[in-house]
């Protein structure tokens, strides 16, 4: 009875507005673990919200059309614009008075800087995100109508796009000597197979060679296949490519598809040129063959643009043939001059989103290997034949994995609407204060590349100290490495320092440096990699727990509790956790700070349905007390 | 309103100013999904405008013959949740446990929208208005006259404890009330 009591008395709080620091807390771990908790709050939430929306003025026919005059939409109404002598005299007075405004403000911040952090070192960088920034970091209080501005809706609904350099088209470009001939003579080429070779019995689950065989090989009549939206698009890059598979193969996946997860999908198959630029309509473009092959400039334009909008490419090397394997390496590098192609390691999703393949696996997990841009893999090259070759269970689970990892994502980007898009680098120049150094080491290792200048721009409005960042990518060996006050590590996959980094990195730390390190994604092979080498680096001062009570949990942001994606939420159990940092002591503060959960999505605002880290708000007050650390330390 | 699609087509056609009226028609509904939606009250008016800017904007996805109001209520969700996790991103460190309360009754939040009538506000009005005694007094008073709580105990002769309770009671009966028009109307 006293606990329905408090309950109410809780809930009435809340409502009122005469909640507590202490009441609020009590009433987060209520709601925690009672559902009915959660009704009633809501119902009652609903209820006032509705009352008092009740007594407020209707937005009137009137005032939206006054609207929508005054942002463009009907040009022929839109008033005209008059400019006068007086007017421009005007402008050019208001504009030299901005001017002097930054000028002072610019004066002001410096001598903000040099108080705060003395060593710190003036540069000149580029933050080409600056606008995008300033609508991230705007107010409620000072978001009078719009939050994020854009150059055709005043009134913006989209929530902020990854952002990613535009390249140029002479990028597209070949630029080197396009491969002669089909491949055929050359070595590590595998002709494709006759038809009938890979026929099974009728049965289909026969054991062949000591693998499980599914699905007959007999060619797929159109009404037995799933229907539904379509899922994969068979890329027709030449007939001579596919033998007698692609399609077939992928008819076989879509029927496991639908068996066994209940989705139905359907096939297309396409030319290059036929491909919808809508990842919603096409999200998976499938590659597979065994010769040499190569896009257009415009073809690849198109593939790179699809693909940041939300569109995922399969290559598949058809029985392991390295002309065609050769090619798509090649044309993704082209593609994607600005990213690296790496081997996905074990704890990569696409090992464990459907099955957990590690584990079901005796031989060893297939190799693939990805472009991923802000922690999606886009592109995958599968070297062994991800669903083409052998039909078995094997490669049946692996395609289905495909299938659930480019589903899971597609509908992330479709609900919180943040497909990649990309801009032209500003050559605008800032001079700026804290230089920061992103570790080069092996692999993905710069994941979230926006990441730290949107945490910096919200820094500087929380702690109102301007600091402009200028982040420089800097391998450990650099000699510049000792004019970096701030080092930022982040990482999906495994990596191993050399001696001589190893080295460096220590007389870096010793000599009073920081380092910031951060399992994005919170991806187990960089947690493990990260510990080791750190314990090679300093193998005397171990890596303890940061305590609760740190002023990085307190300054400037009391950070006790943090809500946690879906995907660590259910692998802990718990929604909400106190925060975890751990760090490495040296001379009295740390001169190591690591975080074993992804927080870089969240100061990109784009979380990821694969993440095992902290949510946007939370990542990015811990952010500021770690950056607020690091430069008053 | 007769002809509704009738409507939409000439303000397709370019009649733009015709649009005013739909507005006019459909803006309690979308308000009060809105309202139901936003933690931020002051908010309401600004995004209910919003919506009918982008459902003016999007207008040529609608297809004549279905449910229109269904159409533009899925848009008045999409910005009422934009919205939401905007505040969310930029609430100030003093919001920070408000602002998890009710993010963590975000699903339940929109369940209970689900259930609610489709003419929320008239029912609302209706609901509001059986209440009795001291129900009504405290709930006209402390909604629609703005009357803070210890104004209210004042006036009533009870202390301000009992008309937290009065309130909470009111707030229940109407949820049960619109709970129930809702499933009326299913």
């Amino acid at each position: 009875m006293s606990d329905d009591l408090d309950e109410n008395r809780l809930i009435e709080d809340y409502l009122d507005g005469q909640l507590g620091d202490a009441e609020a807390e009590c009433l987060m771990a209520l709601l925690e673990k009672s559902d009915t908790a959660k009704d009633r709050l809501a119902l009652l939430a609903v209820v006032d919200r509705l009352l008092r929306a009740s007594r407020q003025k209707p937005v009137s026919g009137e005032r939206v059309m006054k609207a929508l005059r005054k942002g463009g939409a009907f040009p022929a109404c839109a008033p005209k614009r008059r400019t006068s002598v007086f007017g421009m005299t005007v402008a050019i007075l208001v504009l030299i008075l901005l001017v002097a405004g930054v000028v002072a403000l610019w004066k002001v911040s410096v001598a903000e800087s040099d108080r705060i952090g003395a060593n710190l070192k003036l540069v000149q960088g580029d933050l080409p995100l600056v606008s995008r920034l300033q609508a991230v970091g705007r107010r409620p209080a000072e978001a009078g109508t719009p939050t994020v501005e854009t150059p055709e809706n005043a009134v913006q609904t989209e929530p902020i796009p990854i952002i990613i350099k535009a390249l140029p088209d002479s990028a597209f470009q070949d630029d080197s000597p396009p491969p002669v001939g089909d491949g055929s003579d050359e070595p590590g080429f595998v002709a494709p197979p006759k038809a009938g070779t890979y026929k099974t019995d009728e049965a289909g689950k026969r054991k062949k060679g000591g693998v499980r065989v599914i699905g007959a090989m007999v060619p797929t009549r159109s009404r037995d296949l799933p229907k539904g939206s379509v899922l994969f698009v068979n890329l027709d890059i030449g007939a001579s490519q596919h033998g007698v598979f692609s399609s077939g193969d992928l008819e076989v996946l879509l029927r496991e598809l639908q068996e066994r997860v209940g989705l139905t999908y359907r096939l297309e198959t396409r030319s290059p040129d036929e491909v919808a630029a809508d990842p919603e309509r096409s999200p998976v473009l499938y590659v597979s063959g065994y010769y040499h092959f190569s896009f257009t400039p415009e073809q690849r334009k198109a593939f790179r643009k699809f693909m940041l909008a939300g569109g995922t490419m399969v290559f598949d090397v058809g029985l392991g043939s390295k002309p065609f394997y050769d090619s798509a390496r090649r044309e993704l590098r082209i593609m994607f001059r600005d990213s690296s192609m790496n081997r996905l390691d074990p704890a990569h999703p696409l090992f464990w989103s459907y099955y957990d393949l590690a584990k079901e696996r005796s031989g060893g997990l297939p190799i693939l290997e990805g472009i991923t841009v802000h922690c999606r893999t886009v592109a995958l090259v599968s070297q062994g034949g991800l669903v083409a070759g052998r039909r078995s269970e094997e490669s049946v689970r692996l395609g289905v994995n495909v299938a659930a990892y480019v589903i899971a994502w597609r509908g992330w980007v479709k609900s919180e609407r943040i497909p990649a898009v990309e801009i032209q680098e500003s050559k605008k120049a800032y001079f700026d204060r804290l230089r920061i150094g992103q570790v080069m080491v092996g692999g993905d290792w710069k994941p979230r590349p926006f990441a730290l200048p949107m945490l910096l721009k919200t820094f500087s409005q929380k702690t109102a100290v301007s600091i402009q960042s200028a982040i420089r990518e800097v391998s450990l060996t650099d000699p510049g490495l000792f004019d970096l006050p701030f080092l930022y590590l982040s990482g999906h996959e495994g990596f191993r320092l050399t001696k001589a980094e190893l080295y460096a990195l220590s007389k870096y730390l010793e000599s009073g440096g920081f380092l910031f390190a951060e399992a994005c994604c919170g991806r187990s092979d960089f947690d493990q990699a990260f510990r080791i080498e750190l314990k090679r680096v300093l193998p005397d001062s171990p890596m303890v727990p940061v305590s609760p009570d740190d002023s990085i949990f307190t300054e400037p942001n009391r950070v006790k509790r943090m809500t946690v994606t879906p995907l660590l939420s259910g692998r802990l159990g718990r929604a909400v956790i106190e925060p975890r940092l751990e760090g490495v002591k040296l001379h009295g503060h740390y001169a190591v700070v690591y975080s074993p959960y992804g927080m870089a999505g969240c100061w990109e605002m784009s979380q990821n349905p694969y993440a095992l880290g902290y949510n946007d708000s939370e990542a990015i007050r811990l952010g500021q007390n770690i950056l607020m650390y690091a430069v008053t330390y | 309103m007769e002809n509704l699609d009738q409507t939409i087509a000439q303000i397709r056609a370019g009649n733009s100013d015709l649009y005013g009226k739909i507005v006019d028609e459909f803006e309690g509904k979308v308000r009060a999904v809105v309202a139901a939606m936003i933690p931020d009250p002051n908010r309401i008016p600004d995004m209910t405008q919003e919506v009918f800017i982008t459902a003016y904007r999007r207008l040529d996805s609608y297809r004549p013959g279905t449910n229109f109001p269904a159409w533009l209520s899925t848009i008045a969700r999409n910005v009422a949740q934009n919205e939401r996790r905007r505040w969310y991103r930029q609430r100030e460190k003093e919001a920070g446990f408000k602002a998890e309360a009710i993010h963590c009754v975000e699903p339940q939040i929109d369940r209970v929208m689900d259930d609610m009538p489709e003419d929320t506000l008239d029912a609302l009005k209706d609901c509001v208005s059986r209440l009795q005694g001291k129900s009504q007094d405290v709930m006209q008073g402390f909604y629609y006259k703005d009357q803070p709580l210890v104004e209210l105990a004042d006036r009533l002769r009870i202390t301000e404890n009992s008309v937290k309770v009065i309130l909470h009671r009111a707030r229940q009966a109407i949820g049960s009330c619109l709970q129930k028009k809702g499933r009326c109307h299913v």
